[in-house]
């Protein structure tokens, strides 16, 4: 059987969010994907007892920028996108002492006022809202001079993060 | 080494698009002759295919159109002009940069996200819209030259970036003495463009040094290249290492509430051209 699919490869399927966007899921066949994550940060969350899993890619810390905007796109911000987004992580019976979190993204210029630093703010807003939500987070791959993309196995907890020349991996069970 | 011998030694230069400078020119201006215009288009025959399959494509509707003049008339000069510089950027910007970590295509995606980010930030603070396309579209030819140069080594210079936190421009000047900047400001004079095309690509990594009459364009270029990293569409290794400062906003017009504002615009207008572009080629 060298070499042969596995069930759970031939039933995969992926669900790909877009910048101010988040999926969860607790079905074991899903992988979530996130491309390109700039000064965006990507927040990946799972309780392996209940064997849920999301991810969140937020574009900016605040919300009051542009409250019609986070009326209709809530993910786009930090403080909106994770209430939400942990709102649909309970709603599938995800219990917050289990939840294990990771965070990746938040690249930056190399130089310009805090400003535009987006990317550090976003850093900051999303530490400061879990941290209020007592979540710890597990890992991270944050910061920097590059962009990151990400595909989540809900079935392994398996993270893996692509970067220009290389990928990494980290696991959230 | 000098611009000169970059341009001189470099041994793949990318097509020298010959019609496009004329073309935008034209396309550009309302009062232009079409039948001019139409002779120019049918001089690339890739070009003029474009514009018919565009003509009739399901999002512009109607009978089906054969000719030229037809096809020019039903989509309009400003769709006609976009399609020009996305016909010949593609071609120019479409391949892999090794060194620097860009795949096939994502500097293609790259420069057209940046080209529409200028137009709708020249819309914004009313500066032409066109002209601020084409230098979005075109800003990052230089790295694709330096990129075919034998003696020029990116990963040298993003060892330098990593070691002493200097910007692209910087290592770039400092290993070599010239800038990708420069060099596709050299190419594109060579090609008969414009200097208020010129000069902004030429100063995109430090606005605020352009001269005063192309200084709020090119300073809309460094603010539009932050804004599209910002989005994620800045692939490579080298995405992140320039610098911006509060003298661009300001200089621009905007202040920094508004900018923010604007990436939530930017961000909606590129997810609407990405639809409306895979609905293109899908016809």
């Amino acid at each position: 059987m060298g070499g042969a699919p596995s069930i759970g490869s031939i039933f995969a399927e992926r669900v790909v969010v877009g910048v101010g966007d988040m999926a969860v899921s607790n079905n074991a066949n899903v992988v979530i994907s996130t491309y390109a994550l700039g000064s965006c940060v990507g927040v990946v969350a799972m309780d392996p007892k209940a064997k849920v899993g999301g991810m969140l890619h937020i574009m900016l810390p605040d919300s009051t920028l542009t409250p019609e905007k986070a009326q209709k796109q809530p993910a786009m911000f930090a403080d909106t996108g994770l209430r939400a987004f942990l709102k649909g992580l309970y709603g599938l019976n995800a219990n917050p002492r289990n939840l294990r979190i990771f965070l990746a993204g938040g690249a930056n210029v190399l130089s310009g006022s805090d400003f535009f630093k987006i990317g550090e703010r976003n850093i900051i807003a999303v530490k400061r809202i879990l941290q209020r939500e007592r979540l710890q987070v597990r890992g991270e791959e944050l910061a920097g001079l590059n962009n990151r993309t990400l595909h989540f196995k809900i079935s392994t907890g398996v993270i893996d993060i692509k970067l220009p020349g290389g990928t990494k991996r980290f696991s959230l069970v | 080494m000098n611009v000169q011998t970059v341009l001189n030694k470099v041994e793949k230069l990318p097509p020298a698009p010959a019609v496009l400078p004329m073309l935008l020119k034209l396309l550009a201006d309302t009062d232009s002759d079409p039948s001019e215009i139409v002779g120019y288009i049918k001089v690339d025959q890739s070009l003029m295919a474009q514009v018919l399959k565009l003509a009739n494509s399901a999002f512009f509707g109607g009978s089906h159109v054969y000719d030229l003049d037809d096809a020019v008339g039903r989509i309009g000069y400003r769709e006609v002009y976009k399609l020009v510089g996305m016909v010949c950027g593609k071609e120019m910007l479409g391949g892999e940069i090794k060194d620097l970590c860009i795949e096939d295509g994502q500097l293609w995606e790259y420069s057209l996200a940046t080209g529409y980010v200028m137009e709708l930030l020249a819309e914004k603070v009313d500066v032409d819209a066109s002209t601020s396309y084409t230098i979005g579209i075109l800003h990052s030819l230089g790295k694709v030259v330096l990129s075919t140069y034998k003696e020029f080594h990116y990963d040298r210079v993003l060892d330098l970036i990593e070691k002493r936190g200097l910007t692209l421009s910087q290592a770039e000047r400092a290993i070599y003495g010239v800038t990708n900047a420069q060099v596709a400001s050299a190419l594109l004079k060579k090609w008969k463009f414009d200097e208020s095309v010129t000069i902004p690509i030429e100063y995109q990594s430090n606005p605020l040094s352009a001269a005063k009459e192309h200084k709020r364009m090119t300073c809309m270029l460094n603010l539009s290249i932050w804004t599209v990293s910002s989005l994620g569409h800045n692939h490579g290794k080298d995405s992140w290492a320039f610098e911006v400062s509060d003298e661009t906003v300001e200089t621009i017009g905007l202040t920094q509430k508004e900018l923010q504002q604007f990436i939530v615009t930017a961000h909606d207008k590129l997810d609407e051209i990405k639809e409306l572009l895979d609905q293109k080629q899908t016809v």
